[in-house]
């Protein structure tokens, strides 16, 4: 009964109630599309920093992040993969060993990274075939070949089908040097990379280095990436004595601030719209209340409890928010659609997309829906639409009967 | 056994320096099927008087008992459920909740009063049909006349069957013929079905009606006539 009394009283003021509900359904439209939006970029973010370059875990010699000295290594390293892989935790895994070498073309040489992979597995982990401009990733069972930084390959004057050679220091203190196929060029975006990056196979970095079955990272993925601890417990169990496992935000903490950062200025953001739609509601409320002295003095009159009178008013508010919530996550709703089809351009008129931080970010961003926005919208409306009632609510439940019938 | 019983009540009102005696010392019993009629010039005390007997003014001194219950002891609660089921009030402009229907209106009480579907609407359309509004219980009060507005106020008062209504110059808002219709409305409720009336009227040639007249100057009652 209260219910249809305040679903009626919302309507005695169409216009008014139309106009609060559709400046709030804007203000939930919004906030919709752009928490889709900065999600779609927090994920791509995730991706592309943590699960792309720091895994959800990683396996290393606990000296090797802060040294990354040579022989800082895991060691066992085909049979500490099979075990990680065989973890029903484990989704992927990538093994890299890292080096630093001169590699020259035909005229000119330069200093440069070289990392070994297991292709296909390294694919799997940070799709860096999706990053070769020009030929081929790696493959596996195909020795011999390399492929390098598209900044690298202009500055030694090689490509696709060249031939370079590789000078470095092995473990054992001995001069290594081979020949390799350049079979493809990549570009990531992180200028330093593509200048100074190179990858080979695995087995030829050990083999080059004399790091035989030794690798300086592991990086894996789990199926849950919200249960970073299961997965780390599990890997623990089954890499070698003396090795460490880091989650990406033990390992990364500025990954972690930046992840919190993107999060953290949604929230201010919706904080701010709700802050101000939520005056857009206490003024029609209290206005409301204000016109309805006389009646709701009445009704106070005839026997309806404060109590009662606070809940006609909150329900009204709670209506016009219904109202204003379907509204909102109906056109919220297709905003998100569209940005998660089509995206939204952030280019800027730069086909190679934005760089930020050294990760490159697509061209066209798409928005992902995230529950946890979803749901900040929906409490942040309910909050808003009963908090700002309350205060009306309040004052028609405080009126003196008396006074409020005399009221003319 | 009366339904209300007023001791030595007062009720002053400052109004700036000056204290305003808008009732001084009111002693008053009124027994179950009374019609009863407080007359008296603008000023001297009607509405005042209802109020502390409606629950809805706080004496000054003096006491109020509605049926037994001693109304400077109840908290707010409760004094709004002694209103909800004790109570009918009908006040001057008709103050009917202009979303609702005339059903509505009169139902809101049952509502409120938990009164079971089934017997709600038997007991609402009953009460529409005594208020001779038969026929119109789906329109809002913008689509009523002043006396059948009022019309729907006093079926919405005495709806939830209280012990006493109260109705504070009812007829004032309305054309004498109109407002003679509801008086005679009201006598016969009270004739028929035994409802307790109570009201404050200035006009004169409502006296005729009524059963008991109280008069009341300055605050005090000057005289109380039974016929
Ligand atoms: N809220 C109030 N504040 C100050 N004075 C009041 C108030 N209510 C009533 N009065 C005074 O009390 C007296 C009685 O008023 P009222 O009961 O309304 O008389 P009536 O209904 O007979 O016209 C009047 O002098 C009026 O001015
Ligand atoms: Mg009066």
């Amino acid at each position: 009964m209260l219910l249809r009394l305040a679903w009626r009283n919302l309507w005695r003021h169409k216009r008014r109630s139309l106009i609060t509900a559709f400046a709030m359904a804007i203000a939930v439209a919004l906030c919709m599309a752009t928490t889709a939006f900065t999600d779609g970029m927090g994920r791509k973010m995730f991706n592309v920093m943590v699960e792309q370059q720091l895994g959800h875990i990683q396996v290393h010699h606990p000296d090797y992040p802060t040294g990354r000295k040579l022989y800082d290594t895991v060691p066992e390293a085909a049979k500490t993969m099979d075990a990680l892989e065989g973890l029903p935790e484990v989704a992927h895994a990538s093994a890299q060993l890292m080096g630093f070498a001169l590699i020259g073309g035909a005229e000119e040489t330069t200093g440069g990274q070289l990392v070994g992979v297991e292709p296909a597995r390294e694919i799997a982990v940070t799709r860096a075939d999706e990053r070769i401009v020009d030929g081929r990733f790696l493959e596996d069972g195909k020795p011999g070949e390399i492929v390098l930084g598209a900044g690298l390959a202009d500055e030694i004057d090689v490509g696709v089908g060249d031939t370079v050679v590789v000078v470095t220091q092995g473990s054992d203190g001995s001069i290594g040097n081979a020949l390799y196929e350049v079979v493809g060029l990549f570009r990531t975006g992180n200028a330093a990379l593509d200048k100074s990056g190179s990858m080979m196979a695995l087995a030829d970095l050990q083999d080059l280095l004399v790091l035989p079955d030794q690798v300086h990272k592991i990086t894996v993925l789990g199926h849950d990436p919200d249960d970073l601890l299961a997965l780390k417990n599990a890997a623990i169990a089954v890499v070698p004595d003396g090795t460490q496992v880091q989650t990406w935000e033990e390992a990364s903490p500025q990954a972690v601030q930046m992840m919190a950062m993107m999060k953290f200025s949604t929230l201010i953001m919706l904080f701010l719209v709700f802050a101000v739609s939520s005056f857009g509601i206490l003024n029609t409320m209290a206005m409301s209340v204000f016109e309805r002295t006389r009646e709701l003095g009445v009704l106070k009159a005839i026997g309806l409890r404060p109590g009662k009178l606070v809940q006609l008013v909150v329900a009204e508010s709670v209506f016009l928010a219904a109202l204003a919530g379907s509204i909102g996550f109906g056109i919220g709703g297709l905003l998100d659609v569209y940005l998660m089809v089509y995206g939204l351009d952030i280019s800027g008129g730069n086909p190679e997309g934005m760089s930020f931080q050294g990760i490159t970010l697509d061209p066209v961003m798409y928005g992902a829906i995230e529950p946890f926005s979803i749901f900040s919208i929906l409490a942040a409306l309910i909050l808003v639409s009963t908090g700002a009632s309350f205060v009306p609510a309040w004052r028609a439940s405080r009126l003196d009967p008396v006074e409020a019938i005399r009221t003319e | 056994m009366s339904i209300v019983s007023v001791r030595n009540l007062q009720r002053t009102y400052q109004q700036g320096t000056i204290t305003v005696k808008a009732l001084n010392g009111v002693d008053l019993d009124i027994d179950s099927g009374e019609f009863t009629v407080l007359m008296g010039p603008s000023g001297s005390g009607k509405t005042t008087l209802l109020n502390c007997i409606g629950g809805l003014d706080t004496p000054s001194s003096g006491s109020v008992v509605i049926d037994g219950t001693e109304l400077g002891k109840l908290t707010k609660g409760e004094l709004s459920d002694l209103r909800l089921h004790k109570l009918g009030f009908v006040f001057q402009s008709y103050n009917l909740i202009p979303v609702l229907s005339a059903y509505e209106n009169a139902e809101f009480v049952l509502l409120l009063q938990g009164v079971p579907p089934k017997e709600r609407r038997e007991r609402v359309m009953q009460t529409l049909k005594d208020v001779g509004l038969e026929g119109m219980e789906h329109r809002r009060p913008g689509e009523l006349s002043g006396g059948q507005q009022q019309r729907v106020a006093v079926a919405r008062a005495i709806a939830g069957r209280p012990a006493l209504v109260l109705a504070d110059e009812p007829t004032a808002n309305l054309d004498s013929k109109t407002g003679h219709a509801l008086i005679e409305l009201m006598k016969h409720l009270n004739d028929v079905h035994g409802i307790t009336f109570v009201f404050a009227t200035h006009d004169p040639k409502v006296m005729d009606a009524a059963k008991r007249v109280v008069q009341l100057v300055d605050g005090k009652i000057e005289s109380d006539d039974r016929r």
